[in-house]
């Protein structure tokens, strides 16, 4: 098995989230490799998006192609950079015990994790672009992928924030000073110790929210994905509208005439 | 020929290389092949409703092909995403016994609608109403999913008292096979042949989206616009 692929697999079956290795840090989630994985898995499924593109155009969008395979990586790096400042900034205001380095390590794991289920998707989304040519369908289709996979993802961030506060208990009571034996002269009292707050509290959870809804603004200001068949080829299409109020609408179009 | 079905018989009953407890791997051709030659068996029983007319034989034949090959690429097409989210639900060791639990539900499937043929066979015999034999299709269909359940239960039983997470996992296969099962379904048609059109392997107009009809069919009866 090659070495990125292992890495992957070890990720994905929870070896590095594991409160032992988390005690000693998240070094072991190194970002450059995890970047490199959440790209090459992001242009596969672009390049399953972009097939309808391919296919239901005369002529066809090839350009398409390319669009989406940079796409699809995009958004996930570009919402990770337009989110994590306000995290960071946050949880040091609430002063949260965290280690920003930490944390973007974790969440590009979680990114990862994502996007290795959307890729999964891929064998699904080709067979149905191969067998229909309804626009919205297919549209509906890759929102309903993109949700499952970031809800997958979600729970892989959540239960490794788990592991991450567990470790943190582990290596406190690892560091708690042996009961000293009572002095003749009465030292000074210590310093107050402020109890830590776990970084998978309530902020953090609150901020998941806006990273979901920064998420879903990206994939529209980063549309087309798959390319509308009666529409020209665009890199980017015109501002306006939302992500929320077009799949309301998409359902209309799939039911009406 | 008892001999021949003795594995079919260890099968059904969880007997053999078939009970539990024994490695998985050595079971999955055994499973492939009942899939292959019980799927074919039941498919060309299916299409004698209009294949047994006068040079339509070679209906049987697709039919006999396509009713494996829906089962088979539907599950092909499945199992990444249910290889990764078992994964990511920390299940891999289960993995191939989950594989070998999802495989054994299709062979039971194959097995359960071969053993109905001749109920079929003798429905045709006796209707030559199409749309009868449509509805007689499914509900074989029906009779062999719940048949599947209980051997499917038989493996998956032991995952799911070691990590109740398998039930997830079952359930997320079951609406992802179902999913894509029934648009593989739509684009392989015709299964039973109308007789009334020409014997084709795929229809002319096979690619399409059954759940787009669906929706349009909503559409038309909420009168949207």
């Amino acid at each position: 098995m090659p070495n990125w692929l292992r890495e992957l697999d070890d990720l994905l079956r929870g070896r590095k989230s594991r409160a032992e290795l988390l005690a000693e840090g998240t070094a072991h989630l190194k970002l450059g490799p995890h970047v490199a994985m959440a790209v090459l898995l992001g242009i596969l499924y672009g390049l399953s998006m972009a097939l309808y593109s391919a296919l239901n155009r005369t002529p066809p969008a090839y350009a398409q192609f390319v669009a989406s395979a940079i796409k699809v990586p995009a958004l996930f790096i570009l919402t990770l950079l337009v989110s994590f400042p306000s995290l960071y900034v946050f949880s040091a205001l609430t002063d949260a015990e965290v280690n920003p380095l930490s944390e973007l390590r974790v969440i590009v794991s979680s990114v990862v994790v994502t996007l290795a289920v959307l890729a999964s998707f891929a064998p699904i989304t080709v067979f149905f672009t191969f067998t229909t040519s309804s626009y919205p369908f297919m549209k509906l289709l890759n929102v309903f992928f993109f949700v499952v996979a970031a809800l997958v993802g979600l729970g892989f961030l959540l239960k490794m924030l788990r592991q991450l506060d567990q470790a943190r208990a582990l290596t406190g009571r690892a560091k708690q000073p042996a009961v000293q034996q009572p002095a003749l002269a009465a030292p000074d009292p210590p310093p107050p110790v402020r109890p830590r707050k776990p970084v998978g509290g309530p902020l953090f959870q609150t901020w998941l929210i806006v990273y979901a809804l920064v998420g879903a603004q990206m994939a529209w200001v980063l549309r087309p994905f798959i390319g509308s068949p009666h529409l020209p080829f665009e890199w980017f299409r015109p501002r306006g509208g939302n992500a929320f109020i077009d799949v309301f609408r998409t359902i209309g179009e799939l039911v009406g005439k | 020929m008892i001999r021949i079905l003795a594995p079919v018989d260890d099968f059904l009953r969880g007997r053999g290389c078939f009970s539990i407890g024994t490695p998985p791997a050595g079971r999955i051709p055994h499973l492939l092949l009942f899939i292959a030659v019980f799927g074919f068996i039941y498919g060309a029983v299916m299409t004698s409703f209009s294949g047994l007319a006068p040079g339509r034989y070679h209906q049987m034949l697709y039919v006999g092909i396509k009713v494996p090959l829906l089962l088979l690429v539907t599950s092909f097409l499945c199992l990444p995403s249910f290889f990764v989210v078992n994964t990511v639900a920390r299940l891999r060791e289960d993995f191939p016994e989950a594989l070998h639990a999802v495989l054994a539900g299709q062979a039971c499937v194959t097995v359960a609608l071969a053993a109905l043929a001749p109920v079929t066979a003798l429905c045709y015999v006796s209707s030559d109403d199409y749309n009868v034999a449509v509805l007689l299709n499914a509900a074989m269909f029906t009779v062999a999913a719940v048949a599947a359940h209980v051997v499917m239960r038989r493996y998956y039983g032991p995952l799911i008292r070691r990590a109740p997470r398998h039930a997830a996992m079952l359930v997320f296969w079951f609406f992802l096979y179902a999913f894509v099962g029934i648009e593989m379904g739509w684009v392989l048609r015709p299964f039973i042949g109308d007789p009334h059109a020409p014997v084709a392997f795929l229809r002319p107009d096979a690619w399409g989206n059954a759940y787009v009809i669906v929706a349009k069919l909503v559409g038309r009866v909420l009168q949207l616009p």
